[in-house]
């Protein structure tokens, strides 16, 4: 489902990194381990195509991201790619449900209030739907962002550091409940982190 | 979720700076519009009245003031003439026409004008009901004062007028004339020229009316107690026994306005209780000697142009004449009101300019903490091209929001001005016009919201994703 071949990345100035490489198939999942520092989040930014890479090639559902347009690339990740950031980050002047539709809308798909409403209540933010974005604890934040990534139905799910910010329970609850919801939507799982926390969790695990 | 209202939900997410950009750019336009309103209505208002009338000549002072107090009604009269030392201009072999204005007197602050059948004619003037005066102390009621009266003004009806003009006149001397009621013989169709504002009578109608005054000047302003002698010198007149002036009564019901003076006539007649007298106009014509005979000023129509060359000249070497050429007064007015104008019509636009700084000032710190949420958007699918849209579009949503506002303090502002105009000048004035120029101002605040929002638009196309996302 996912392939990397021999990429490289180097940022202005900066030292050219090189990328293991990988793939994996539907519905697996996988953690990317590697100290702060390493290139974790750029490589999670090469995936979603972000950024290109100076050479090598990505390939999501046979589809060579890599060589996308800015468009093309835009609208391929809205649809395919559901992006989970460390810092869970909203439209501000949106609350709760209005931002997961929003993320419905930008993907080119049917608004479905329903769907995003049973997401909500799968991730127990049912009471939330309306509350301010600002309102909600760390925890909730990231459950809604959860929510956000997964409803247009990615096949591929990307998570930079998910958990840092999150004390062992919720640590825990998040990491289950992703697992639970990429398994059960038979996504793509690929979780970026330093967090040793999370090692148990997984038996693919790609070192940086 | 769509981008419009998400636009939207980003404008009210931020009240005070949106706020600030829409009353701004509310204020510019609607400075704009109302001056571009004026500027049409108080042309049309100077064409319309123009009519045509070559020369205006009145006594001496200033000739705009003899223009608009004579030909449009809005000032006070320079003085009055006496009617034979006009007489050189009537006979004159290059005037074709002239016709004379008496103005002083009011009926509820509306201006009674004296003068002659052919002021009608010159304003096209058509008649509601009844029919234009045969004699003096007859009158005609312009539209809109009918309008506000049409209880007391219906024909056959009798009124008195009162001393004064516009807000010149003194509450107390609305009943100076109770002695000398005028009967209404006719009501005008509007015309949307001055004649809808006023009452129209035989120009000789005003020497009966002040011929019991001792007064000079018909405009001037006098005491209660002046009145007050003046009624009663006029009562001695109507004493049946003494002279033969008064020759008929009418019943009281009759009259509307004229019950103060029922305090003089029930001592002078005695056992004519409650009834009116009715003049003999002719009789009283005959008492009035030619100093008396006045007239504020004299509409002169030439024959040919040829009259320009002398008759101002002839007019201004008499000491107590001046002529005025309305043309030349009203391009002057009409210039000096232009200036003061567009001198107004610059703050508009400066104040336009201020809006579409703040437009863009509102959009560009907003940009600064959403940042991050520009380049959310953009991983959750938005292209670079619908993030500079988004920007644009909030951009010409408060250029909107403002305009329609804008048009709403427009006109109800000019509503307010124009109940005030109206009570204290007579003035009418239609706030509810429309002008062309409000459909290009749409495009002008459009335009200002799309400019302003283009370089913030830009910063946000130009999100770098990557980037912003690792901050």
């Amino acid at each position: 489902m996912i392939e990397v071949k021999d990429i490289s990345f180097a940022y202005k100035g900066g030292e050219r990194i090189n990328f293991p490489n990988f793939s994996y198939k539907q519905g697996e999942q996988a953690l990317i381990i590697g100290k702060s520092g390493c290139g974790k989040t750029t490589l999670l930014h090469l995936l979603a195509g972000l950024i290109s890479p100076l050479a090598g090639q990505i390939a999501i559902a046979d589809i060579p991201t890599s060589h996308l347009s800015g468009s093309k690339m835009d609208r391929f990740r809205g649809n395919n790619i559901g992006v989970i950031f460390q810092k869970p980050h909203f439209v501000k002047a949106l609350n709760v449900i209005e931002n997961i539709l929003l993320a419905q809308n930008l993907s080119g798909n049917q608004k479905n209030v329903k769907n995003a409403q049973d997401l909500l209540n799968s991730l127990g933010l049912a009471h939330k739907q309306k509350a301010k974005v600002t309102d909600l604890s760390e925890g909730e934040k990231q459950r809604v962002s959860i929510a956000r990534a997964l409803v247009n139905n990615p096949q591929l799910i990307l998570a930079d550091e998910p958990t840092s910010a999150l004390d062992d329970e919720n640590c825990t609850a998040v990491i289950e409940l992703l697992k639970e919801i990429s398994e059960k939507a038979n996504s793509t799982l690929l979780i970026v982190t330093h967090d040793n926390r999370l090692k148990e969790h997984f038996s693919n695990k790609i070192a940086l | 979720m769509n981008a419009v209202k998400l636009s939207w939900k980003n404008i009210k997410y931020r009240p005070w700076r949106s706020g600030l950009a829409v009353l701004l750019m509310a204020s510019g336009l609607s400075i704009v519009i109302v001056l571009v309103l004026t500027q049409s209505q108080i042309d049309e208002k100077f064409k319309n009245n123009l009519a045509e009338i070559d020369l205006v000549v009145g006594a001496k002072g200033s000739p705009l003031q003899l223009v608009l107090s004579s030909v449009y009604h809005i000032d006070n009269p320079t003085g009055n003439i006496h009617e034979d030392s006009c007489e050189f201009i009537k006979n004159h072999p290059f005037v074709a026409n002239t016709i004379p204005v008496c103005i002083g007197d009011n009926f509820r602050t509306y201006r009674i004008v004296g003068t002659t059948e052919e002021y009608l004619k010159m304003y096209e003037a058509d008649f509601e009901s009844g029919a234009v005066w045969n004699k003096p102390m007859q009158i005609v009621v312009g539209a809109n004062v009918y309008e506000k009266f049409p209880n007391k003004l219906k024909v056959g009806k009798r009124i008195t007028g009162g001393h004064g003009i516009g807000n010149d006149l003194l509450e107390e001397h609305n009943h100076a004339h109770d002695g000398t009621p005028y009967e209404i013989v006719g009501v005008l169709k509007p015309t949307g020229k001055v004649l809808d504002n006023m009452l129209l009578c035989d120009y000789r109608s005003t020497w009966i009316v002040h011929s019991g005054h001792d007064s000079g000047a018909s405009f001037d302003l006098k005491t209660k107690n002046e009145v007050d002698e003046s009624n009663q010198a006029l009562q001695t007149f109507s004493n049946p026994d003494s002279t033969a002036i008064w020759v008929d009564t009418v019943p009281a019901e009759n009259t509307d306005d004229a019950h103060a003076g029922h305090d003089h006539s029930e001592h002078n007649h005695g056992h004519h209780d409650h009834n009116e007298p009715v003049i003999n106009v002719d009789s009283i014509l005959k008492t009035i000697p030619n100093s008396k005979r006045e007239i504020t000023a004299l509409l002169v129509k030439y024959k040919n142009m040829r009259a320009q060359m002398f008759i101002p000249n002839a007019v201004n070497k008499n000491s107590s004449l001046i002529a005025a050429d309305p043309d030349i007064e009203r391009d002057r007015m009409l210039k000096l009101v232009d200036s003061g104008i567009q001198t107004a019509n610059l703050m508009g636009y400066f104040v336009l300019i201020i809006s579409a700084i703040s437009v863009f000032i509102a959009l560009f710190s907003s940009l600064k903490d959403r940042g991050y949420e520009i380049a959310l958007i953009r991983v959750q699918g938005a292209s670079r091209l619908k993030v500079f849209a988004m920007i644009l579009g909030e951009g010409l949503m408060l250029s909107l929001l403002g305009y329609i506002f804008a048009i709403l303090i427009s006109h109800v502002g000019m509503w307010v001005v124009s109940g005030i105009l109206e009570s204290n000048y007579h003035y009418d004035f239609n706030p509810w016009a429309f002008s062309i120029m409000e459909v290009y101002l749409l495009g002008t605040a459009l335009i200002i919201g799309l400019i302003s929002a283009l370089l913030p638009a830009l910063k946000a196309y130009r999100t770098d994703i990557s980037t912003t996302l690792s901050k």
